[in-house]
């Protein structure tokens, strides 16, 4: 019952439905033939034993003084004890038996003509006709017998013979079927792994060259995808408007608060710049969150040897000092990280990096087997204590930190790595500084899913 | 110092205009991004601050048309659209600078007294040395052997602006133009006052008189 009522899987469900449907077919057709075959047998037994009773009644000859039984006319069967042939001749009051019968007794026959089954001597099956002739001016009645036995015998060995090239038959299908089953499923296998593409961000829709019975689901998921997509980027797209509309008015209290009149009063001034810079702060992280390219959707790798001397130009400019800055980039491939979050990711880096460093920063790109390794180093003053270092990249306490001036400005960063899965670390640098370390998985997205296989 | 301010907040240009004219630069201030476009060719302007998010045009195309036409004026870029992306594709649209809203005003000084060094030539130092004259920006003094004088807000202006061009024949036209927005009177006697207070307190040969052509800022090392 338990098997029946899974419906976890289609297969099981599909091999039971076999199963059932050939095993009821198998009993239909072993049924049907045994009873045709029933049939034919009779019919032949009871013409074989009515032309038998005929020639038992031609072997019945007058002699000179009486009638006797021509032996030489009956079948060899008949005199070979319990051979399975048998008759017996009443006429007058005369009873003749066949030698076959040894000393049993034939069942008694109703009526004439009719067939009648009985037990026989030993065990076997007899069928039995009694017939009357007028001959020789005298009513003979005969009676004879047949074993149909072996005939039964040989008919069940052939049902045995059937039933077993059935099972085998039935276990060859459910076999076949399997296979087949597993080739029809695999689009749905593929489908899957599509999807998990999509999850990771590679693929924006499922192929639509399935099966005919798969293309309406996967039409389906597609249209889903797409309104989903398409629901999600207007609701970013109206954060990102109520973030850009927020900063303007932001900007405009940050130029009132450095009014003569606030500056006079500087407790309710750092008060309100307190407040200010929480304000911008998390209207910034929000808005990097939401226009990260994860979930803008757009797709161009980043270029290190192209976009980061543009990050250190504009830093340059924003920054009232020039730094030596030193790039050591190993495999300048193309990293298919999204230009948009690396660019986020190095600018803040490189910024904070400005911010600290004596003359000199470093950065390093590079390839490792399992991820993509970015290191920002400087000669700055850094962070000696390592329960410090980890105090800077806990949550919370960044904002409180940025205010007094300890900010590392690395909330955005954060944000994007783990977007990524990535790890981000805070070290001692060997230039004398900090030393910021990220390290972005290259199979994005498959770790997200769970189930590679 | 011409400034061209295009915003479209008016609440922020309010608050900026006053700060940005104290500075000594003399602010035009635009709302519509299309005025902005005619502007920077018709006004001599010495530096352009521009939000990109203006009413009826993208202030980045505005900047490749200027860029497109060949006008060099140092423009920086005022905007809440401020992602990283965003600044570099602002910088090579040929942005000079390019500052994220929100901003703290000095921000935006220190950033425009940088871009104006910068498109000068002058280097980075936190004071401006021409020729042994050496100019407080910040304090809006100078500093004349080795000591401090003080000046008034036009002086400052006028002096800026002779030592960003030292050597360069100035007309007073020329100076009217770059020292006073549009609301001004340009009167040149201003000028010429003010040339005489500057010569009062810094030697008479700081600015040379050219007869029929202007002025040249000649510093003290001659």
């Amino acid at each position: 019952m338990r098997l029946l009522s899974s419906a976890s899987s289609l297969k099981r469900q599909l091999a039971i439905a076999t199963l059932v449907v050939l095993t009821l077919l198998g009993v239909l057709v072993a049924g049907g033939a045994s009873l045709l075959f029933e049939r034919i047998q009779a019919r032949v037994m009871e013409s074989r034993i009515e032309a038998d009773a005929e020639r038992v009644l031609a072997a019945v000859r007058r002699g000179p003084d009486a009638l006797y039984l021509d032996q030489t006319r009956l079948d060899a069967a008949y005199s070979r004890p319990l051979s399975g042939q048998y008759f017996v001749i009443h006429f007058n009051d005369t009873k003749w038996r066949s030698r076959s019968l040894w000393d049993s007794e034939l069942p008694a026959v109703g009526t004439a003509d009719a067939f009648v089954r009985a037990p026989g001597p030993g065990g076997q099956q007899l069928l039995l006709t009694t017939k009357e002739f007028y001959r020789f001016g005298q009513r003979f009645s005969i009676t004879v017998a047949s074993d149909y036995g072996p005939l039964v015998k040989e008919f069940r060995r052939g049902l045995y013979t059937f039933t077993v090239l059935w099972v085998a038959a039935l276990g060859a299908a459910l076999l076949a079927m399997n296979l087949w089953l597993g080739r029809a499923l695999r689009p749905l296998a593929e489908a899957r792994r599509q999807v998990a593409e999509i999850q990771a961000g590679t693929r924006q829709s499922l192929d639509d060259d399935a099966p005919i019975e798969l293309a309406p689901l996967i039409r389906q998921v597609n249209a889903l995808l797409a309104e989903t997509h398409h629901a999600l980027s207007r609701s970013r797209q109206a954060m990102g408007n109520l973030g850009h509309a927020l900063k303007t008015p932001l900007a405009v209290l940050y130029t009132l608060v450095d009014r003569e009149e606030i500056r006079a009063n500087s407790e309710l001034r750092d008060a309100l710049l307190l407040q200010l810079q929480q304000l911008s702060q998390r209207v910034g992280r929000e808005l990097g969150q939401t226009q990260g390219a994860a979930a803008s959707g757009t797709r161009e790798p980043f270029v290190a040897s192209r976009d980061l001397p543009a990050v250190i130009d504009a830093l340059r400019r924003a920054h009232h000092r020039n730094l030596r800055v030193e790039l050591v980039l190993k495999d300048d491939e193309r990293w298919p990280l999204e230009r948009v979050d690396l660019l986020e990711v190095m600018g803040n880096l490189l910024d904070n990096a400005w911010k600290w460093a004596n003359s000199h920063i470093q950065v390093k790109m590079e390839t490792e087997p399992d991820n993509w390794l970015i290191q920002v180093d400087d000669d700055g003053p850094g962070i000696a204590d390592p329960a410090q270092r980890q105090r800077a990249l806990q949550r919370g306490l960044r904002l409180d930190e940025s205010v007094a001036g300890q900010g590392l400005g690395l909330a955005i960063v954060r944000d994007v790595v783990e977007a990524y899965h990535g790890k981000l670390t805070l070290g001692h640098s060997v230039l004398g500084g900090l030393s910021v370390c990220i390290r972005l998985p290259r199979q994005r997205g498959l770790a997200k899913s769970g189930d590679p296989g | 110092m011409r400034l061209l301010l295009v915003e479209d907040s008016v609440a922020l240009a309010d608050e900026l205009l006053p700060r940005l004219r104290a500075e000594g630069y003399a602010c035009d201030w635009l709302v519509d991004g299309r005025d902005a476009r005619r502007a920077a060719f018709d006004e001599n302007y010495d530096v352009v601050v521009l939000d990109l998010g203006l009413p009826g045009v993208n202030g980045l195309d505005i900047l490749r048309e200027w860029r497109d036409a060949s006008l060099r004026l140092p423009v920086l870029v005022l905007t809440a659209r401020n992602s990283w992306s965003e600044r570099i594709e602002g910088l090579n649209a040929g942005a000079d600078d390019y500052l994220g809203k929100p901003f703290h005003p000095d921000e935006l000084v220190l950033r425009l007294r940088a871009l104006i060094r910068r498109s000068h030539g002058s280097g980075a130092a936190p004071l401006l040395k021409v020729n042994g004259v050496v100019l407080d920006e910040a304090r809006q003094c100078v500093e004349v052997n080795g000591r401090d004088a003080s000046l008034t807000g036009g002086e400052f202006a006028l002096l800026r602006y002779f030592m960003l061009h030292p050597g360069r024949v100035l007309s007073r036209w020329q100076l009217a133009e770059h020292l006073y927005d549009l609301e001004s009177e340009r009167n040149s006697n201003v000028i010429e006052v003010h040339i005489s207070h500057l010569r009062d307190k810094l030697g008479k040969g700081i600015i040379e008189t050219r007869r029929g052509q202007g002025y040249v800022f000649r510093g003290l090392t001659e």
